[in-house]
């Protein structure tokens, strides 16, 4: 049985994932198989005593699609990859705006015409000759027509200019049908910059489902043809050329946006590579030598000095150090390292030199453990039931029959002809062109998206917005995210003589010596009363004990309990103190002034501002928040209680993470995860919605789906209101788009007349009551219940959808989650204090 | 479809089949110079006529004449006269209407008048009983 997780190339739709996963199913020995189009990855399943991997390899390269063999990795690099993504997003854009050069003519025209009821001019020469308009009547419409007449002046003045010099504009020795321009304009619009419509429903088509494109190819195609052919060949009254032309530019431009925003699933391993050491200094035969990272061997010695990174998972034979493992543990302070214990690669050494011994290289690293989980967690995810993708596969099939059954029900049940038929069945292909329903979710996430970076949320794709507003619960690592992750001095208990200002400045001065976070965090502290320490003599620092020094002439000593019981001094009268002090999550240090107790210095995280208001926030919105640490029980019960939340998991080592978020979502519940460190990665994958805070490491925010930028928790919380808003503009907006079809379609194909006619041609009693008994509306019911949707006004139907469902998601951008206006109001406040 | 052509040539019952009966009628309709109106406004005809319609556009602009029942949807450019033919096969009232969004105005008459009033109506009168 083996199991991979490849990258497969080549996939240009979501069909093409499935048609991969149903060729390959059906291989004997295959297992499972899961295709992603959206992470460009499948993970198959597979007996390999029945079936080899390079025969799977060969059906799917026969499918026009290619898989990367564990063998063939090295073949693709990072950067070849993101050049593809960005050669995507570019060809997206150019197809955008080549449609749009093209279609705008044909959309101005036909739209404004349509809207306003103004006279068609269907010839060159008499859109020349148009002479400036003059406003005749009132209010809206009449103002309208005379703004596109005045308009439709404007353009033909510079074209009239133009042609003049060639022939005489006045009296023009031939005529040309505008629509020649219009079919020169939409023609390769329709083949060649929405090819891919085609390309994507043969594919659709050859895996025995349907999706939007199909109907997109199918409605667009049939505008097309209808209009052209009837132009070319047939007289016919209203070529629709903007139905083609405007609605595909329109679902390019919803493709677009896709594109753009599902994000680079790639980028957040190529951040995880960074971070290993390139080199290393391994010692054979008796030397020193460097050698690159992938040359290292299970139990090679290597030395690592201060300040340069751990290159593999090792163990110490030698040496002595504080190590910063914050990138692959999330701890926050450095670790005291030595002999016997283990070390990992990519993570930092801080002071001491050090000689381990190599027990685990290149992809067996816990480094490379990360990157797999990372890996696999993307690729595993189920890719997003889109709900337009779920309705597109009932919707499509029901709408071709249908069409089907219209020109059906005409031709050969009414019996009327040939061409009666026709006209309704291309009026309910182009009607239920779904192009309203492809832009409902992009255009409302686009600006959602867009919207949230206003506050400073970076949200990667419109599935993290779908998802956010779902969630139920809200999990918070602690070091770093509700924690500031770097100690700070929190109390000062003088007990000595000397004065507790001149005590402080003499701690710190002595403890600029040292590169121990704890000491920095009484440097600092030290600094903001003093900012000029007195300089320090004979220092001393023992190892995993504290610091000896001379300051101003005096011996100063600031260590742990061990340092003040070796240099006979008693400190068991502030037993009490201290205890009291460590229950609280604090680390304690004993300051010596003269051999005797001068202070107690108590050093802890601290929480981040607002880090309560956010989580009560949230409370109040009923999700439930979860803490999650590496920490102690006692430790994490104390941050949990201070920041007010009810359960925490402590002493989750960092590689079972993901593995509590599992839990949780077996639990039944919908889980965000916020952190932010390299550790937090795999959990950030594995979680229904990854959030990651800015001030944290590359790799988490690139694991992370929701990124906060400004470091601010109360942002989980903006992003949760926003996305809740967001999605409810897109229930909207497919509301009315779906709702429209579902009207518009049966009126297209003169299905009505079933119920507003008593027989053919002949109103129905209730119909003719309706409009004897109302008046004006009445009259304009029954013009209605008696007529058909023509094709033309379908198409125009169509991309007035469009544009409207455009519009109500651009209202979003008005919008501001209540939250944001508080922590708007609270920096206001504290600008205020500091004036 | 083959079940279709089958119902629609033995199964359809007699009185809803459709009628040909070589008769020819020749119509004109006229819209005449910014009146947005088709002359005339009702025409009557047989069931089974083949219908040579002879439409004339006065305007400066186009016009377009539909007739949904029939599949009819021509356009009547401007200043031109064009010529449709097509076959009534069934009975009924049939709206028949300008298809081409042509603008607004006060005819000869003052009314104020738009595209959409544009509009006329076509009686197909059963052979059977319409022969009054």
């Amino acid at each position: 049985m083996k199991k991979y997780v490849l990258k497969v190339k080549g996939m240009h739709c979501a069909s093409c994932a499935v048609l991969i996963d149903k060729l390959v199913l059906k291989q004997e020995g295959v297992i499972s198989t899961k295709t992603s189009y959206g992470a460009e990855k499948t993970a198959i399943e597979y007996d390999e005593a029945k079936i080899t991997l390079e025969k799977i390899d060969e059906l799917i390269s026969k499918l026009g699609y290619d898989l990367i063999r564990p063998d063939e990795e090295g073949a693709y690099s990072i950067e070849e990859e993101e050049r593809k993504e960005e050669k995507k997003i570019q060809e997206a854009r150019r197809r955008v705006i080549a449609a749009l050069i093209l279609a705008l003519p044909i959309i101005l025209y036909y739209m404004l015409i349509h809207m306003f009821n103004v006279t068609h001019v269907h010839e060159i020469f008499d859109f020349l000759n148009l002479s400036k308009p003059a406003l005749a009547g009132t209010g809206f419409f009449a103002q309208g027509g005379y703004y596109t007449n005045y308009l439709f002046w404007f353009i033909a003045q510079p074209f009239k200019f133009i042609a003049n010099f060639f022939v005489d504009v006045a009296n023009p020795p031939f005529r040309i049908d505008l629509n020649y321009v219009y079919w020169i304009l939409s023609t390769p619009i329709q083949f060649i910059i929405a090819w891919p419509f085609y390309r994507n429903s043969f594919t659709s088509i050859r895996v025995g489902s349907a999706n939007m494109d199909v109907l997109v190819a199918l409605g667009t195609s049939a505008a097309y043809f209808y209009s052209a052919i009837g132009f070319l060949f047939f007289n016919i009254d209203h070529p629709f050329w903007e139905s083609s032309a405007a609605l595909l530019f329109f679902i390019l431009l919803g493709r677009y946006f896709e594109t753009r925003a599902k994000g680079r699933a790639s980028a957040a391993i190529k951040e995880l590579m960074k971070l290993e050491a390139k080199e290393a200094h391994v010692i054979r035969n008796g030397k020193e030598e460097t050698l690159p990272f992938d040359q290292l061997k299970v139990g090679d010695v290597i030395v690592v000095r201060p300040g340069e990174k751990i290159s593999v998972d090792g163990v110490i034979i030698d040496g002595k150090t504080h190590i910063d493992e914050k990138v692959v543990t999330g701890e926050s302070m450095p670790v005291s390292r030595t002999v016997g214990d283990q070390v990992i690669g990519a993570t930092v050494n801080q002071e001491g030199l050090i000689k381990f011994k190599a027990t685990k290289v290149g992809k067996d690293t816990l480094l490379y453990q990360i990157i797999r989980m990372v890996e696999e967690a993307q690729a595993k995810r189920a890719p997003i039931e889109n709900l337009v993708d779920k309705i597109s596969e009932r919707f499509v099939p029901a709408v071709v029959v249908l069409s089907v059954l219209v020109f059906a029900g005409w031709f050969f049940w009414a019996a009327l002809p040939f061409r009666t038929g026709l006209i309704r069945t291309i009026a309910v292909l182009v009607i239920s062109c779904p192009c309203a329903m492809g832009l409902a979710t992009p255009t409302a996430l686009i600006v959602g998206i867009g919207r949230a970076t206003n506050f400073g949320i970076i949200l990667k794709g419109g599935e993290a917005l779908e998802k956010a507003y779902r969630i139920s619960a809200v999990v918070f690592d602690k070091t770093g995210t509700l924690t500031v992750g770097k100690p700070v001095v929190t109390d000062f208990v003088n007990v000595g003589e000397v004065s507790e200002q001149d005590a402080l400045m003499l701690a710190a001065a002595a403890e600029t010596g040292s590169e121990h976070p704890l000491a920095r965090a009484i440097v600092e502290k030290g600094k903001e009363r003093n900012p000029n320490l007195p300089e320090i003599k004979n220092f001393t620092a023992v190892a995993g004990k504290g610091i000896k020094t001379v300051v101003n002439g005096k011996e100063i000593m600031i260590g742990n309990l061990k340092l003040m019981e070796e240099s006979g001094i008693d400190v068991s009268s502030r037993d009490s103190t201290v205890e009291k002090l460590q229950s609280e999550a604090k680390t304690v240090v004993y300051m010596a002034h003269e051999g005797k107790l001068q202070a107690l210095i108590a050093m802890a995280d601290t929480l981040k501002p607002y880090a309560k208001e956010a989580v009560a926030e949230l409370q109040k919105m009923n999700k439930e928040v979860i803490m999650l640490t590496g920490d102690n029980p006692k430790t994490a019960e104390a941050i949990a209680k201070q920041v007010g939340i009810d359960r925490f998991l402590a002493q989750v080592l960092p590689q079972d993470k993901a593995k509590k978020i599992k839990e949780l979502q077996d639990e039944g519940k919908s889980v965000a995860m916020v952190g932010d460190g390299i550790n937090d990665s795999p959990a950030l994958a594995q979680s229904n919605i990854g959030i990651a805070i800015g001030s944290g490491t590359d790799v988490a925010i690139e694991a992370g789906e929701i990124i906060l930028v400004k470091d601010e928790l109360r942002d989980v919380v903006t992003a949760i209101q926003l996305s809740g808003k967001t999605i409810h503009k897109v229930w909207q907006n497919l509301f009315w788009a779906f709702i429209y079809n579902v009207l518009a379609i049966p009126v297209a194909g003169g299905i009505h007349l079933l119920v507003t006619q008593s027989s053919f041609g002949v109103p129905a009693d209730w119909v003719l009551g309706v409009a004897q008994n109302y008046g004006t509306l009445g009259t304009i019911f029954f013009n209605f219940s008696q007529a058909t949707l023509r094709p033309e006004i379908a198409g125009f139907a169509m991309a007035f959808s469009s544009v409207s469902v455009v519009t109500n998601s651009l209202m979003l951008r008005h919008y501001t989650p209540p939250i944001e206006k508080v922590i708007q109001k609270t920096k206001v406040v504290s600008y205020e204090r500091l004036g | 479809m083959a079940g279709g052509i089958i119902y629609r040539n033995f199964i359809l019952p007699e009185e809803y089949k459709p009628v040909v009966t070589g008769e020819e009628r020749e119509i004109t309709i006229i819209a005449k110079k910014d009146e947005w109106r088709f002359i005339p406004e009702e025409i009557d005809v047989n069931r089974g006529d083949k219908v040579i319609m002879t439409v004339i556009n006065e305007d400066a602009y186009d016009h377009g004449i539909a007739i949904d029942a029939y599949g009819v949807s021509q356009r009547m450019p401007a200043n031109s006269i064009i010529k449709i033919e097509f076959v009534v096969t069934q009975e009924g009232d049939f709206p028949f209407y300008c298809s081409v969004p042509c603008g607004e105005g006060k005819a000869s008459d003052g009314t104020y008048r738009t595209h959409f009033d544009m509009i006329g109506k076509l009686h197909v009168r059963s052979i059977i009983s319409g022969t009054k």
